[in-house]
């Protein structure tokens, strides 16, 4: 059994060795990406899409950021729907960005192809409210490119976003996501 | 051979089978836990469970971890990172969204308010709040993310153990603030594997290199224990503290047992009763026993030390008669080859004779051994005294001729005391510096009964008791011999030694009658329905601890007065069968017991004072005609039917489970407790009833203050035995009954106003008819009465016949307001007249009628012929009547009116000539003289009208002349009068009365007459009715 007291000071030196060496990997970026969500309530089902979801993976400490806008979400069943989700809502004017940070759990290896089940622990952000998050999803790495995917569910209390009761039947209590995205290494 | 304490080894699912043991807990039933390299398994002391956990994922059915939470669920962590709990006998996945932990679960904590928390090895710390799944790494300002061990305080907090310190984290609000214990705050070494909470709130940390630190959790003092100072034994993976010792697992070094007290260290390792010297987990359970989870299997000991001292040399032999320690804990012993010396040189030890074959001494025969407390070595001898030896100089004294007796049988010693027990007596001698000051025999001559002693021991009151041989016990206090009263029962034992326990009584061995203990007051026995093994005991001693220690051939029983139980070291050491000898037993200076036996010393060590437990015993589950029942309540209620019950139960005594002993009993159903070794009892047919069913176990057969579980049931009465029933089935036939009395009135009433209504009907019919014949009748009576009227029209007029005589009477009585009967007055031609009294048939309305038709014809006949004779008219009217009623045409002789007719008495008188002429149809005529006499004149015994036989004409009647004189009476009736029925008997009156009453009164007036017939008739007559027409004449000349 190796001897832990160890550890961390090995850690830090592959992490200055590494950092040095700047012609080792960058970050990886989305170059596609979307994130759809769906909310399925007994009297409505609510879809909508975004492709402008923008993220970055850094392969060595493992830490990852995601961003998207509010307001680039499309789909609803009517453009009022829209507007009320912007407004009333999402309040997407104080609060415009969705955003997660944190990093992945799980030691993935970039540079060997396969793939990967993950869990990324950090602070997903919404309508201004944050929750700490243990994410589970999947990592692809094929020739160069991560291919990330995962589905998880966002309880709407969870960050301040109420519905009224007259809707109840309408808005489903807790938002299905699903991401899905395709990363490339990034020039820094 | 190195000193250990019996380690039982169990095999886990296989006999001899190896099988890494990576963690142990006893959950709150009693049950044993075992989490091994292949899976779990729950383990009773006798009977193993299996679970698997099973998975797709390599490494799940490694179970490392075992915590219990507050519903009774075990959870299992597992060596992939994966959780399972186990839930109504079912195991079942921890699957959290967020996904599960990669790394080892090293440990399974449920806080305060029931959160789940468990650390991993290399993928941190997590904890479960609210169905949310959170981890803690060096985001949250983990030291590190390799956690070991986690410990609960009593604020709630969670201390967790790892590679960087300790991580103490807090709930702040909703999420945890995490303060780090490291080398800066204090702690020696950083690598923290083991947090345990000792005594006075001191929480014991093992490290990897550092060994034992301790810490008090308010104020973070941390102090290192020094015990621990130069830590040889590397890095800590359990840690139990028990009573006042601390059991440290360590991962290479085996096991070290520290003395709190005093701070010293065993340390156990492979060969010393252990497979292995890694260990790799220790857990405490309820008995005190210690569970040693290994690599190589399981182990569990109490943590007593017996030692088998076998090999002793080959010339002392193994058979040990005598033997003590001295104070440096080198043993003298003695076999039939004289007396030994063990010492020990390093971690060996040497054996040697005290006498060499040179030596004048080598030929005693050394019976008894005493090594007092300046080491110096007492030896009884057989026939030659005493031999005291002095290891220091070398020297041997022998002692013979100043003794009383030569055969010294024991040696004891107290202060500067020595006894010596001999065939002659007891003796006292004084010690002073190595030196006999002082002889005093003590033997018959002083007062003891017998001079055989067996032993002399001293009490901690200086009172010497001696045991002799049959005749009971006696003591000397203050120089005197003093004897216990005969009545406390020890009279006439042979009493082989004493001892005197923690309370100050004292213990006597009997030959064949076991223990005595005498408390001052009173001698109390012990044999075997008190819990001791074997009455047949070598000798008994007192340890450290004043426990009462007593050798026999099934091994060691264990007398603690404090708690009054026995406990039994025997199989699980191997010591059975020595057969220990007579007192060959004595206490060496750590404490330990020495035993001699044919087979070698024992040597027996109480490191840990017995944690108080007994055997524990609950019900497990009920089965209803085999078929377990699930989920039953407190106290279930079953059907009637339900009536096949087998309850099954476990006894927990990890100690010695073959030694479990239950009884039981169902309270409703049996009298008595029913003693068992099995598991379970089924009860078939079952009445119906309240019961309650108890088990208690025991491991000595002594159940007095066994632990006790019960379960109560009923059995329902089936429905139809219920009082409810008998009571519904009460109503019900009251209810019926009632109901059928009221349809039974009601039907009657019915019925009654039906037949009222049909008899108003009728009444009402009857009422109408009766008014109906009511009217007809008052019709009838009015035209009878009319009739009547007419009838007495015919009747001749009174003063007609006053007129020609003066003296007569008439009784005319109708019977039928109309009369068939009247009479007849005609003045005939020339003076004549004529009367008659006239019956025709029948009465009423008929014979109204006929009479209108004989009147007629009467009336007829005379006018035609006048002066006709009176049988000539009797003719004429005969044939009047046939022919007034066509009686010759009639057909049949029983036609109506053929028949009709009349009875005539006919009179023709002329007043001139005095001449009375008489004719009479089927009636006769009367005279009566004044003087009474009777003259009767029968008429003709034929009757006027009807069919005749014969001739149907000339019909004649006669004439008579009947002579009369003034002062005659001549009386003209119907048959009416005579025929009346009545009087007493019911009988006619018939002539012959009426002819004397006629006769008695012939002087009466004819007023007088009259009213005498009337009344007789009427006495006659009295309550019946009148027969028939009644017409009486009577005519006076």
């Amino acid at each position: 059994m190796q001897n832990h007291s160890l550890k961390p000071t090995l850690f830090l030196l592959m992490g200055i060795f590494f950092s040095l060496t700047s012609l080792a990997q960058e970050r990886y970026k989305i170059q596609k990406g979307s994130i759809d969500f769906a909310s399925n309530a007994p009297l409505e089902l609510i879809e909508a899409e975004s492709t402008a979801l923008k993220g970055v993976i850094d392969p060595l400490s493992y830490k990852l950021a995601f961003s998207v806008k509010i307001k680039s979400f499309e789909g609803f069943n009517s453009t009022l729907q829209k507007e009320h989700f912007n407004e009333n809502y999402m309040e997407s004017d104080k609060y415009p960005k969705a955003t997660f940070k944190g990093k992945i759990i799980e030691q993935v290896d970039f540079d060997t192809d396969g793939t990967y089940a993950v869990r990324a622990k950090g602070d997903l952000t919404i309508h201004g409210a944050v929750q700490n998050r243990i994410i589970k999803g999947k990592l692809k790495v094929l020739n160069g490119k991560v291919m990330l995917e995962t589905s998880f569910v966002v309880p709407l209390t969870d960050h301040d976003i109420s519905i009224p009761k007259i809707v109840n039947k309408k808005i489903a209590t807790e938002i299905e996501v699903t991401i899905k995205a395709t990363m490339v290494e990034d020039e820094l | 051979m190195a000193q250990q304490p019996a380690f039982q080894q169990y095999h886990t699912f296989k006999k001899n089978d190896q099988v890494s043991i990576r963690t142990t807990m006893q959950d709150s039933n009693g049950f044993i836990w075992i989490g091994t390299e292949q899976g779990l398994l729950r383990f009773d002391g006798q009977v193993r469970i299996p679970f698997t956990i099973s998975d797709s994922i390599a490494y799940t059915n490694v179970v490392t971890a075992l915590a219990q939470d507050s519903l009774g669920r075990l959870w299992i962590g597992s060596k992939s990172g994966r959780i399972h709990y186990l839930e109504d006998g079912k195991v079942k996945p921890f699957e959290p969204k967020e996904g599960h932990a990669v790394k080892e679960v090293s440990n399974i904590v449920f806080d305060s308010e029931g959160n789940l928390w468990f650390s991993t090895l290399n993928d941190g710390l997590y904890y479960y709040k609210e169905e949310r799944l959170y981890r803690l790494d060096e985001e949250e300002g983990m030291p590190d993310i390799f956690v070991y061990d986690l410990w609960l305080d009593t604020e709630g907090n969670i201390w967790a153990g790892t590679d960087g310190g300790i991580a103490l984290c807090k709930w702040k609000g909703d999420s945890i603030a995490v303060e780090v214990i490291d080398y800066k705050t204090g702690l020696p070494d950083n690598i923290i594997k083991q947090l345990v909470l000792g005594r006075d709130s001191t929480l014991w940390l093992g490290t990897e290199d550092a060994g034992i630190v301790r810490i008090r959790p308010e104020g973070r003092k941390i102090t290192i224990p020094s015990f621990s100072k130069e830590w040889e034994y590397g890095a800590v993976t359990g840690i139990i503290e028990k009573e006042n010792q601390l059991w440290i697992g360590t991962q290479r070094k085996g096991l070290v047992v520290v003395d709190l007290e005093n701070g010293q260290k065993r340390n156990y390792m492979s060969g010393d009763g252990l497979p292995t010297s890694r260990i790799n987990a220790l857990s405490l359970d309820s008995e005190g026993n210690t569970w040693i989870a290994t690599p190589q299997g399981l182990l569990r000991t109490l943590g007593n030390e017996v030692e088998s001292l076998n090999d002793l040399g080959m010339e002392a032999g193994s058979n040990v008669i005598g033997l003590d320690m001295d104070t440096k804990g080198t043993l003298w012993f003695l076999t039939e080859n004289g007396c030994f010396r063990r010492t020990r040189s390093g971690r060996k030890y040497q054996v040697q004779p005290l006498f060499t074959e040179n030596d004048a001494y080598k030929q005693l025969t050394f019976i008894s051994l005493f090594v007092d407390n300046s080491d110096r070595v007492w030896l009884g001898t057989y026939g030659n005294g005493l031999l005291l030896y002095d290891p220091k100089t070398g020297k041997s004294t022998l002692l013979q001729e100043e003794l009383n007796n030569g055969n010294i049988l024991n040696i004891t010693g107290k202060g500067d005391r020595i006894w010596l027990a001999t065939l002659g007596g007891g003796t006292a001698l004084t010690v002073v510096e190595g030196k006999i000051t002082d002889i005093v025999p003590y033997g018959q001559k002083e007062g003891l009964s017998t001079n055989y002693i067996y032993q002399a021991f001293t009490d901690s009151r200086g009172r010497t008791w001696l045991g002799t041989d049959g005749e009971g016990v006696a003591y000397i206090e203050t120089g005197q011999v003093k004897v216990l009263p005969k009545d406390m029962g020890l009279s006439d034992k042979v009493v082989y030694g004493f001892a005197e326990d923690a309370k100050g009584q004292i213990w006597i061995n009997t030959l064949e009658e076991g223990l005595f203990c005498y408390d001052g007051k009173q001698v109390r026995n012990f044999d075997e329905k008190d819990g001791l093994r074997d009455l047949d005991i070598a000798g008994i001693i007192a340890d450290i601890h004043g426990n009462i220690v007593i050798a026999h051939s099934q091994g060691i029983d264990i007398y603690d007065p404090v708690h009054e139980r026995f406990y039994y070291i025997g199989d699980e050491f191997g010591i059975q069968d020595k057969k220990p000898n007579l007192n060959a037993i004595a206490k060496g200076p750590m404490g330990n017991v020495l035993i001699g036996t044919e087979k070698g010393i024992i040597q027996y060590s109480d490191i840990t004072r017995q944690v108080q437990g007994r055997p524990f015993t609950y019900i497990e589950g009920i089965k209803l005609f085999g078929e377990p029942v699930k989920g039953y309540d407190e106290n279930p209620s079953f059907s009637y039917q339900e009536n096949n019950i087998t309850i099954d139960y476990i006894g927990f005594w990890y100690l010695n489970p073959e030694a479990l002993r239950f009884r039981y009993r169902l309270e409703g159903y049996e009298s008595a407790w029913i003693p068992s070794k099995n598991r379970a009892v089924t009860y078939s047919n079952l009445p119906p009833g309240e019961y309650n069913f108890r088990i208690q176990a025991s491991h000595n057969g002594n159940f007095d203050k066994s632990q006790e579980d019960h379960f109560s049931f009923e059995i329902r009465k089936p429905y139809w035995q219920t009082l409810w029933f008998y009571g519904i089935c009460i109503l019900l036939s009251g209810l019926l009954l009632y109901l059928y009395i009221r349809w039974r009135v009601r039907k009657l009433n019915e019925d009654k106003r039906i037949l009222e209504q049909s008899v108003e009907e009728r009444t009402k019919e009857l009422q109408a008819a009766f008014k109906d014949i009511e009217e007809k009748n008052d019709n009838i009576v009015k035209s009878i009465n009319y009739a009547k009227r007419i009838q007495n029209a015919i009747l001749p007029l009174k003063e007609n016949i006053g007129a020609v005589f003066e003296n007569y009477f008439i009784l005319y009585r109708p019977r039928d307001i109309v009369s068939g009967d009247f009479y007849w007055f005609h003045k005939g031609e020339e003076g004549r007249y004529y009367f008659a009294a006239i019956d025709c048939t029948g009465h009423g309305v008929p014979g109204a009628i006929m009479s209108m038709i004989g009147f007629s014809l009467l009336n007829e006949i005379v006018a035609a012929e006048p002066g006709i004779l009176p049988a000539r008219l009797l003719g004429k009217l005969h044939q009047g009547v046939v022919n007034a009623l066509k009686q010759e045409t009639a057909k049949n002789g029983n036609d109506i009116k053929s028949n009709d007719g009349m009875d005539v008495a006919l009179c023709r008188w002329c007043p001139s000539t005095r001449t009375l002429l008489f004719s009479g149809a089927k009636r006769p005529l009367y005279k009566i003289d004044k003087t009474g006499q009777l003259t009767e004149q029968k008429g003709d015994k034929i009757s006027i009208g009807g069919r005749k036989k014969g001739k149907t004409d000339q019909l004649s009647f006669s004439d008579h002349t009947i002579p009369v004189e003034t002062g005659d009476r001549i009386y003209l009736f119907s048959d009416g009068y005579p025929d009346q029925f009545g009087g007493p008997d019911n009988k006619k009156f018939m002539n012959k009365k009426l002819k004397r009453l006629l006769s008695t009164h012939c002087q009466d007036s004819p007023e007088q007459q009259k009213k005498v017939m009337e009344e007789a008739l009427d006495t006659w007559k009295k309550g019946y009715p009148q027969t028939d027409d009644i017409l009486l004449m009577g005519i006076f000349f």
